[in-house]
């Protein structure tokens, strides 16, 4: 759907702006609640930058990347309660074990497209959090688990909120930095072939088996990466919240609506409906509750039908169109 | 054991109610190639209306059939027209997110019009029990049964015999060629949404007085749906239709040997087994999923 | 013998799609391969390629026994293929839908750009460099597909109809440059229709129907071959 190469300069713009932003925030301001936003929308914007490795880049819409990032949580948070590994440690380990269990999702991409993958992602997800729900034993089943706050760099919790935002915007600057490197890359060159046409890619010499196992591999690692600093910083895990179908959507929503298949487009996505979320939320959500969502879904059908290559690409082309019937 | 007609009785009703559900869905994928994420919703509005109808009007909602079947088929036209076809042979992304948005839509009006509550339709008959073969099956489960037997029947004589039917059918296989052969596509890929719509409306009619009504009833019963339209076949009616029995079956036996949670970790490993094994299905067409669309 | 075809079978369920056909191809030829609509040409095609598992039979490329692996491996080994509905990477420019085909070479982005620059001028394409491939005419859009698989280095190109839906104008052009490509080292097979092109360019043909090899010899003799004629019948073809 877009075009390969990333016209560098201009679209770093975007979260060059935001990244500055965010860094300044903390600093320069006491309001809880802006410092508190600035935070979730950089983890959300790192998460749909990885959820847009496997289904912006390579093309496999996943609606059950929660798994991965539910995983991540789950490990780093057990690991930690059960064992005392540190969390920075937890983390890594459930990198590595989403990577093994994506291993399952690339097999379904191999021999599913379209819908039918995506439905796969879906009960995939969904098993997950059932068995997370279930296995009281284990996980405390909906109750959930908690972290006790006990702050310190080795630890993986911090009193200040410039030190998360720190932190997190490591994290973003990571996945953004690995985005700009697919897109440029041989790999990403490839991954655009498989997307525009799978057949003619094989025909050209493109493994796109090992494409794609590469590509959720590495958009699960990263989710798994944002589940664990999620899992500290918000300091509660419990399935119906990190596995949700819920969170996999959003991942994805903020790639449609931002742009797919580009570096930028779902950090600019991540702003947008996160400042949508709470701007509806604030004038819509507390008096009738669900008026705000019927806003979204209703937005949601139209972006999708107007600007199916996301914001970053769409606004412009738009205008351009416009300027064309004006002249 | 005494239980297992019980079990076979309610395997049996459940069945058929699930195959009604299904049947829409597969219609709509099969003819338009569309997974319609907001099918449940449209189930939830049908259990809706039959609340409504007999709370205002003292309607049963069997008689409220002859209400629903216009409702339905209007509304899926409207919502063909506004939401569904401009969409039509777009990125299945688009897709997807459009009737996701459509389910956000609907789930959260419903919940705003009337409230989060659950509702109950309760007929005065509905508790009468009949004795079938040794199993108790109330008067409402039977009518359900009766009903959704009769209708999917129909239906499939429909698809099988009638013209319109035939083009359906023929624009599942192979839009192009029907274009082609004269059929106006756009027509029937119109219908095949708003008779997708009849049919789980109907769904919905019939299930309200057996289940509790709420904005989100929609996801429960849209991915049993899913399982089994993928075990039958996308596209595929008769496949609904076994598909829907299948899974009936293991829903009661399911929940009876196993307990409601674990019912759908079964459901789902079902579904991703048969997605993986043989993604066609048991009646659907072979190599589909590599066509994708 | 670059290319082997040895009792090569496809069936589909019953039906014999492609039936115990063989013949070779020699370094440096250009082979057509003719036959009624259905004959079973795209298919064999297709199982040469890898697209598709022989039912039987043997194909080797270079020596090498090449039956059943998968499209990619076979174009490694340097045997290419068009598709005869194209299939161009439609959002990406012509010069990226070359580049990437050049990657399953080189490694270097810098060089694959190169590569992809200078088979676009080859190929004529320089004008159209940067227009987006799903907005070009059917002519343009072959030609690219010829360009991809210029991009893979290959040593043999299997061509599906590409003449197919051409004007004069653009048959010509794709006639002289498969002409180059050929004088410059390229083995060719020809699926085609396209008589005039058949007959002009190859030194061989064979000829297939229902799935069978009935014929395989210089064009003037299968001009004159009664089985090619009789399988003909009831088709158009202007033959010369």
């Amino acid at each position: 759907m877009t075009a390969v190469p990333v016209r560098a300069r201009r679209e770093h713009a975007v979260p060059g702006c935001l990244f500055v932003a965010a860094l300044l925030i903390p600093l320069l301001t006491d309001n809880l609640f802006l410092q508190d936003a600035t935070i979730l929308v950089l983890l959300w914007a790192g998460l749909a930058s990885a959820w847009n490795i496997a289904g912006g880049f390579a093309g496999q819409v996943s609606l059950g990347h929660a798994a991965f990032f539910g995983l991540g949580a789950y490990t780093s948070t057990l690991l930690k309660l059960y064992l005392g590994v540190s969390p920075w440690l937890g983390m890594l380990c459930g990198g590595g074990l989403v990577v093994i269990a994506s291993g399952f999702i690339a097999f379904a991409a191999t021999r599913l497209r379209g819908p039918y993958f995506t439905l796969v992602t879906l009960a995939f997800a969904a098993v997950l959090q059932i068995v997370a729900a279930r296995w009281y034993g284990f996980t405390r089943g909906n109750e959930g688990l908690s972290i006790p706050f006990e702050p310190g760099l080795a630890n993986f919790m911090f009193t200040g909120k410039l030190a998360w935002t720190i932190t997190i915007l490591c994290y973003v600057v990571g996945v953004y930095a690995i985005g700009v490197w697919v897109a440029r890359s041989r790999f990403g060159y490839q991954l655009a072939g498989m997307r525009e046409d799978e057949d003619a890619s094989e025909a050209l010499g493109i493994d796109t088996r090992r494409l794609k196992v590469v590509a959720i591999a590495l958009s699960a690692f990263l989710t798994a990466l944002g589940g664990t600093f999620y899992a500290q910083y918000i300091g509660f895990v419990d399935p119906g919240y990190v596995l949700s179908i819920d969170l996999s959507i959003k991942f994805a929503l903020m790639c449609i609506i931002g742009g797919l298949a580009t570096p930028a487009g779902p950090i600019l996505g991540a702003v947008l409906i996160t400042a949508l979320e709470i701007y509806l939320r604030a004038k819509w959500g507390g008096a009738r509750s669900g008026l705000y969502l019927i806003v979204y879904g209703c937005l949601l059908i139209l972006v999708v039908r107007v600007m199916p290559e996301g914001v970053l690409a769409g606004v412009p082309s738009l205008f351009k169109r416009w300027r064309g019937r004006a002249a | 054991m005494d239980v297992l007609p019980q079990l076979i009785a309610s395997g049996i009703v459940l069945g058929g109610i699930y195959a009604l559900v299904s049947v829409g869905l597969t219609l709509i994928f099969g003819v338009m190639r569309i997974v319609n994420f907001a099918h449940g919703e449209f189930l939830m509005l049908s259990m809706y209306l039959a609340i409504g109808l007999f709370t205002a009007l003292g309607l049963d909602p069997y008689a409220g059939l002859l209400v629903a079947v216009p409702v339905s088929l209007a509304f899926g036209a409207l919502v063909y027209f506004g939401v569904i076809r401009p969409v039509i042979g777009r990125p299945h992304v688009v897709q997807i997110f459009t009737t996701l948005g459509l389910s956000i839509v609907l789930q959260n009006t419903a919940l705003l019009l009337w409230t989060g509550n659950f509702r109950q339709l309760r007929l005065p008959y509905g508790d009468d029990v009949y004795l079938v073969a040794g199993a108790a099956v109330t008067l409402p489960q039977l009518i359900a049964f009766s009903v959704a037997a009769l209708f999917t029947a129909t239906l499939f004589a429909w698809l099988r015999f009638t013209y319109l039917g035939k083009a359906m059918r023929a624009t599942a296989q192979d839009r192009g060629a029907a274009t082609l052969m004269g059929i106006d596509t756009d027509k029937v890929l119109l219908l095949a949404f708003a008779v997708g719509t009849l049919c789980v409306a109907v769904a919905g009619m019939l299930m309200a007085p057996l289940f509790s009504t709420y904005p989100t009833v929609g996801l429960q019963f849209v991915l049993i749906a899913f399982v089994v339209v993928v075990l039958g076949g996308l596209g595929s009616a008769l496949g609904a239709l076994v598909g829907g029995m299948i899974v009936g079956f293991l829903d009661v036996m399911g929940g009876f040997y196993v307990g409601t949670a674990w019912k759908e970790v079964l459901y789902f490993l079902v579904f991703i087994g048969v997605l993986l094994v043989r993604p066609a299905g048991l009646f659907g067409q072979r190599g589909a999923e590599h066509l994708g669309a | 013998m670059l290319l082997e075809l040895e009792g090569v079978t496809k069936r589909f369920g019953g039906l014999s799609a492609v039936a115990d056909v063989s013949f070779g191809v020699d370094q440096g030829q250009v082979i057509g391969l003719i036959g009624p609509n259905g004959a079973g040409k795209t298919t064999l095609f297709n199982v040469v390629a890898g697209a598709l598992r022989p039912s039987a039979g043997t194909i080797r490329f270079a020596g090498q026994d090449i039956t059943g692996e998968k499209p990619h491996r076979i174009c490694r080994h340097g045997l290419c293929r068009t598709f005869q509905l194209v299939k161009p990477f439609g959002g990406l420019s012509v010069l990226d839908n070359v580049v990437v085909a050049a990657f399953t070479r080189v490694r270097e982005r810098r060089s694959a750009y190169a590569q992809a620059e200078a088979i676009v001028e080859a190929t004529g394409l320089k004008p159209w460099r940067d227009a987006v491939a799903r907005a070009l005419p059917i002519g343009l859009r072959k030609r690219v597909e010829v360009a991809r698989a210029l991009a893979t280095q290959p040593r043999m190109i299997l061509f599906d109809e590409v003449m197919n839906g051409l004007n004069p104008t653009e048959l010509h052009e794709m006639m002289d440059l498969i002409r180059q490509l050929n004088a410059g080292g390229l083995t060719v097979v020809l699926i085609e229709h396209v008589m005039a092109a058949v007959m002009t360019l190859c030194e061989r043909i064979v000829v297939i129907h229902h799935g069978v090899k009935i014929a395989e010899g210089p064009p003037a003799d299968i001009a004159r071959d009664p089985h090619v004629i009789d399988a003909y019948l009831g088709e158009e073809y202007l033959i010369a």
